[in-house]
């Protein structure tokens, strides 16, 4: 019996895709049995295992990151991309999708004279996937589908990681792209993958207008230059992306959750955390600020503290929201933006999904009928529109407009980029012995602090006596003007690590000194500056590291 | 801008050409006495040109912007253009803080003593030198002491960044060969306390221009309430999340000197006509707030009076909205004023030593007529930041930014003919 026919036998309710990932399983125990187990987690093993070389994509960074997945085309959705496994740097594997796909591209017509659902009328892949030669692709290597080449895979740099005062690092990534003719478009299908484990799924149109009207006087639409007798119509593209999230280890314990900040009587946005246990499908409300989270399991979830704390997934903050499509008589699913379902694989399609699948429902919205989430393999189903009324510069070829969104991992990662900082040491701060001085003393000394890296360093304190400052080369200068006993902090900073300390400072009122204390100042060649660079008071410094 | 140093001589960095300051201030009535002319063409022959200082408030200043299609002339877009406002809400505060105008050094601006010294660490690019006006500390964020001493000028510092990108497919038709586009990146870093500030512009190829604002380094409000933070470990409290709000302000000054015009353009569907959606253009006379309209596509453009050659503004980004307390013009989107050079910060205005003419926008916009003048469009948009273990030690960059396109500023696209 094969790996297949055993998972099948195991059960008579096993989804298509559960059996493959049983199969899998058994794969691997063959393999261990064999010795020759795989070093990775499930999910790349299955990568490997359920995919064509020419299929695999595994990328590492120069942060210790690492992207698996797999790519396949297919006719209708073109770019199907599974077992999509992030590894964070010094971390483990960590399964985040078993697949994601566009799952319709939606054309509306602002004359309602005609609505395009491209990937279930048309396809973008098969004959409609174009073949790419070197110039689409100069930076990059070109892909087979099949035996022909048709995607890009592209290694990027670019986009702050994060950014200190001092130093920035920039993220890494591969990006994927296809083109396919559809009609007059050309439509770009684009997968990001970054190393600090974000996805960006982004969809291009370019190519050329689709549709006009020899009616000029319509309000549909526009008249370019150059073409009088001709009005080019305005239209909506309406982007769904189906996503069978698989966080974590198990494929059947992920939880969806939706956060939202809302304004308080008392002007504070504390969160609000809604657990989705049934099928849902929710609209955008732009001040809620909502984002919707999925868990690796329900223990870590955001709708409990240790979640909150330290629960581990991945999140969608809206953003491309500007242009909402909505025409709920004809097309109800077009009210809502995000859809949560159980996985099944004949789900396929946002629309007309019955057509290729007729045994099951019809669009997205039907499918979220209230079905029990608990326990369930779960799908995330995205929308972003854009309204598109040409230009001039729309005749011919169409630049490219891109529309996408982020998927942002959450807790994956020990600590952010920043691990990826090579070898960045603290600096050491000297600081000098307590001082007692006198009001109307002045002072103009210099501190002393060095760093191992050579980072120039930016000095700073607080509670320093009255008087006195400190300049961010760490010159200390003023005259005294309050006496007290002073505990100033002072620190000196590489931008990405600092030394701190305690100075203390005892300064006398001028009454009760004497006469030569009074005159004593720090800059007039004193003991104090001494004093100051003989680098004592270790036992007071302390370093960090943020 | 001290005018001995204004004579160094051009630095050729690769295809970026940074031009000094005199062979422009003798060329351009407006000039760019304390900032830098600086220049970039394309492969492709498209090029665009402009000035960059440093404002003690609002940080990074383009200036008299201009574009150059391949095969078209030098036009101008925009007068001015920078960041005039950040609104931060941090979640467990009763009320939004500005980090623009404050009254404290750590929310006064963008320049000045704020203003970050850039060097090899930080410019994956080439970088040019500014004056920070206001900056009386001397250079911060310095990478080493070798960077002050190739500048050797103290107040004139590396505090621009500028680079080309490869940005993909420019267009691309069919079997036809790509076109590929590239971009012009600038951008300038400043430092409110551990906070660190990423104002950019980019200018693409095909002459869109996108501001944007990061901002990442350390962050250090925690709290244990858990309403408000997350991401807390087992021995640290977690980390507050904030509401974002970047506002914009982009002074118009297209093509000819005819002055411009700005038109709001909605397609609302029309059920009761077949759902059909009617494309309405109203033009914007006075000075007034707007709101983005999701399920209409509003959008904005502005028009040269003359040429008719325009810019559009899509708030695609517009997800989110900003509902938080004071700063009533920040529950709009937009909004459009006549230009005014002592207009420049949307709110806290009134730190500004010419700022006679009021404290921000909800003074600006008083409903008087654009007619005969240049508009001036400040645009806002809204991100919601919440924690996580990756925000940890530095601030994993939050990013917002905005974009104009061209429309119809040529006839046609001037990067292909097809015959």
């Amino acid at each position: 019996m094969n790996a297949l026919a055993l998972a099948r036998a195991l059960g008579r309710r096993t989804s298509r895709r559960t059996a493959r990932r049983t199969a899998l399983v058994a794969t691997l125990l063959g393999l261990a049995a064999s010795g020759a187990a795989a070093q990775d987690m499930p999910s790349i093993a299955a990568a490997d295992a359920d995919c064509a070389p020419n299929e695999r994509v595994d990328e590492r960074f120069a942060n210790g990151a690492r992207w698996a997945l797999c790519v396949e085309s297919r006719v209708r959705e073109n770019l199907v991309l599974k077992h999509v496994t992030y590894t964070p740097p010094g971390g483990e594997p960590f399964p985040v999708l078993a697949s994601a796909s566009l799952a319709q591209l939606h054309v509306a017509y602002d004359d309602n004279d005609v609505t395009y659902n491209d990937i279930t009328q048309y396809g973008l892949g098969g004959g409609y996937l174009v073949e790419l030669d070197a110039a689409d692709c100069p930076y990059g290597e070109l892909m087979d589908v099949r035996t022909r080449p048709a995607i890009c895979r592209w290694r990027r740099t670019g986009g702050d990681g994060y950014r200190s005062a001092a130093r920035a690092l920039e993220k890494e990534s591969v990006n994927l792209f296809s083109v396919s003719q559809v009609g007059a478009y050309a439509y770009v299908q684009s997968w990001t993958f970054h190393d600090d484990g974000t996805i960006e799924p982004g969809i291009g149109a370019t190519g050329a207008l689709q549709r006009s009207s020899d009616d000029t006087a319509l309000p549909f639409g526009r008249v370019l230059a150059g073409d009088p007798d001709t009005l080019w119509l305005s239209h909506t593209h309406n982007y769904h992306w189906r996503l069978d999230f698989d966080v974590g280890a198990q494929s059947n314990d992920d939880t969806v959750t939706e956060t939202s900040h809302p304004l308080g009587v008392d002007g504070r946005r504390a969160r609000t955390t809604q657990r989705f246990d049934t099928e849902t499908a929710r609209r955008i409300e732009p001040t809620d600020l909502q984002a919707w989270h999925i868990w690796e399991n329900a223990e870590g979830d955001g709708s409990t503290d240790a979640g909150v704390a330290s629960g581990r997934g991945y999140r969608i903050e809206p953003e491309r929201g500007g242009h909402r499509f909505e025409r709920t008589d004809v097309e109800p699913h077009t009210g809502f933006d995000v859809f949560v379902t159980v996985a099944r694989d004949c789900e396929r399609f946002a629309s007309q999904n019955a057509r290729y699948e007729p045994d099951c429902l019809n669009d997205v919205l039907q499918y979220t009928d209230a079905e029990s989430l608990v326990g369930a393999d779960l799908v995330l189903w995205h929308r972003v529109g854009f309204h598109h009324v040409p230009r001039d510069e729309d005749q011919r070829h169409m630049h490219t407009h891109w529309d996408g969104f982020r998927i942002d991992p959450v807790n994956i990662a020990s600590s952010g980029p920043a691990l990826a900082v090579p070898g960045n040491m603290p600096p050491v701060l000297a600081m000098p012995e307590p001082r007692s001085d006198v009001v109307g003393d002045t002072v103009d000394v210099r501190l002393s602090a060095s760093d191992p890296d050579g980072d120039t360093l930016r000095f700073s304190a607080d509670r320093l006596p009255p008087g006195v400052r400190l300049s961010v080369d760490g010159t200390l200068s003023g005259e005294l003007t309050a006496a007290g006993n002073w505990q100033a902090t002072v620190r000196a900073d590489d931008g990405s690590a600092f030394a701190s300390g305690t100075l203390s400072w005892q300064v006398a009122d001028v009454v009760a000194s004497s006469g030569e204390a009074r005159r004593r100042g720090w800059s007039g060649g004193s003991s104090g500056l001494a004093l100051l660079l003989l680098l004592g008071g270790s036992l007071l410094v302390r370093r960090g590291r943020r | 801008m001290n005018p001995v140093r204004t004579s160094i001589a051009a630095l050729v960095l690769g295809a970026a050409v940074f031009l000094p300051a005199p062979a422009v201030a003798q060329s351009s009535a407006a000039g760019c006495e304390d900032g830098r002319r600086l220049a970039h063409t394309f492969d492709s022959g498209a090029a665009w040109s402009l000035c960059a200082r440093i404002d003690e408030h609002h940080g990074l200043e383009l200036i008299d912007l201009a574009y150059r299609a391949p095969g078209d002339r030098e036009r101008p877009v925009l007068r001015s253009l920078h960041l005039a406002q950040i609104l931060v809400h941090w979640h467990d505060a009763n009320a939004p803080e500005r980090r623009l105008g404050g009254n404290e050094s750590g929310t006064a601006g963008l320049g000045g003593n704020a203003s970050v010294v850039l060097g090899r660490n930080s410019c994956e690019g080439e970088t040019a030198s500014l004056a920070a006006p206001g900056a009386d500390e001397g250079p911060a964020g310095v990478d080493t002491a070798a960077d002050i001493m190739d500048q050797g000028i103290a107040d004139e510092m590396p505090r621009l960044c500028a680079r080309e990108r490869a940005s993909g497919l420019l267009a691309k038709y069919d079997q036809r060969a790509a076109l590929q586009g590239e971009d012009w990146e600038l951008f300038a870093v400043a430092r409110q306390g551990l906070l660190v500030w990423r104002t950019g512009v980019t200018l693409t190829e095909d002459g869109s221009i996108a501001p944007s604002l990061a901002l990442s380094g350390r962050l250090t409000r925690t709290s244990e309430d858990l309403r408000y933070a997350a991401s807390a470990t087992a021995t640290e409290a977690g980390l507050v999340g904030a509401v974002l709000h970047a506002t914009w302000r982009l002074a118009f000054a297209l093509d000819t000197p005819a002055t411009d015009r700005v038109e709001e353009f909605d397609f609302a569907l029309e059920t009761g006509a077949g759902n059909r959606r009617t494309m309405r253009i109203r033009p914007l006379v006075d000075e007034s707030l707007r709101q983005v309209r999701r399920d209409s596509f509003r959008g904005w453009r502005v028009v040269d009076g003359e040429s008719g050659a325009g810019y559009f503004l899509d708030p695609l980004d517009s997800a989110l909205a900003w509902n938080s307390p004071g700063d009533d013009w920040a529950r709009f989107d937009l909004a459009i004023t006549r230009t005014a050079d002592c207009e420049r910060l949307a709110s806290g205005n009134g730190v500004r030593a010419d700022a006679g003419c009021g404290a921000g926008l909800d003074d600006f916009v008083n409903g008087e007529a654009l007619d005969g003048a240049d508009p001036v469009l400040w645009h806002s948009r809204t991100r919601n930041w919440v924690p996580r273990q990756e925000d940890l030690p530095f601030l994993s960059s939050v990013e917002l930014d905005m974009r104009i396109i061209p429309f119809d500023w040529t006839d046609a696209s001037p990067f292909e003919v097809v015959e």
